[in-house]
């Protein structure tokens, strides 16, 4: 049975972006180097991060499909492709809290901020990981969920 | 009539995404406009007349639902169509914002679901005399 977050990363890249995402990646998608990261804080019954990192053909992909252009029209825009990749780890973070918390649990989001590809290479301890293979790339999706809050001592 | 529309979410993709289903959907079209957060969102409520606005939570600055009360709690918008389109699953939340009298579209949302809730909020049907016939290069998009 596939994770959550495996559920979650591979239904948003097919509705968001017309992308086939599938675990583990082939050996050729694994050597794609991460390029574009962005990651979504959330506070709640459980605070953490999501991070997602792809490769930068995946990153081309994502914001021509999304914005149905050609890639061509795109893979000169950095903007255009870090955007893309803030609203995937945005989308993905919505989707995947419901099915680890249930979905009466309420969640608050900050909203994506870029961050560095290589915080992939070396997820907290703890931390639930998913490497895809996209089109001739890859992603990493990582979901870190903070320590339960300790119950407060009694007065 | 034509409606003017404000589109308000943080990712430009998203808000061009937004906007080509709108403008896909069948309903007359007046001017576009777009804002980032809820506070720029705001700032085009006041400069300009909107009769539509698709609006997503999750922003830096000021977020939807702090917009979305806002704009509630002003005579002139109070009952301004509003649909909120974003990543929210809890139930609770999506209840919450539905009291605040909005319709609600989940990401990622398929252009169908969107055009629909576009034209059931509009009140604009295919049938309606204002219903503009959706421009034949419709990219991606297949309704």
């Amino acid at each position: 049975m596939p994770s959550p977050l495996l559920t979650a990363a591979t239904s948003t890249f097919e509705s968001l972006a017309l992308l086939f995402a599938e675990a583990p990646p082939t050996a050729a998608q694994a050597e794609a180097p991460l390029t574009h990261a962005a990651r979504v804080a959330f506070t709640g019954p459980r605070a953490g991060t999501l991070h997602v990192a792809v490769s930068d053909d995946v990153a081309v992909a994502l914001a021509a499909n999304m914005l149905g252009l050609d890639p061509d029209a795109v893979r000169g825009d950095e903007a255009l492709r870090r955007d893309a990749v803030g609203e995937l780890a945005n989308v993905v973070c919505g989707n995947v809290l419901p099915l680890v918390a249930g979905r009466e649990a309420v969640f608050h989001l900050a909203a994506p901020a870029a961050c560095d590809p290589s915080d992939a290479a070396a997820p907290p301890a703890g931390a639930l990981v998913e490497v895809l293979g996209v089109d001739d790339g890859r992603a990493a999706v990582t979901l870190s969920l903070d320590a339960p809050a300790a119950p407060r001592p009694l007065p | 009539m034509a409606f003017n529309v404000l589109v308000v979410d943080d990712s430009a993709v998203m808000r061009s995404m937004i906007t080509r289903v709108v403008k896909l959907s069948g309903v007359p079209l007046g001017a576009f406009h777009e804002a980032g957060n809820g506070e720029e969102g705001l700032a085009k409520l006041r400069e300009h007349w909107i009769d539509l606005v698709l609006l997503d939570i999750n922003m830096p600055v000021m977020n939807g639902e702090e917009m979305l009360r806002r704009l509630r709690a002003e005579p002139e918008t109070s009952r301004l169509p509003v649909i909120v389109v974003s990543t929210e699953s809890s139930e609770t939340r999506v209840q919450a914002l539905e009291e605040l009298g909005v319709a609600f579209v989940h990401k990622p949302f398929t252009p169908e679901d969107l055009r629909a809730t576009i034209l059931r909020v509009t009140g604009v049907t295919p049938d309606d005399e204002y219903y503009a016939v959706p421009a034949a290069d419709g990219g991606d998009f297949d309704f």
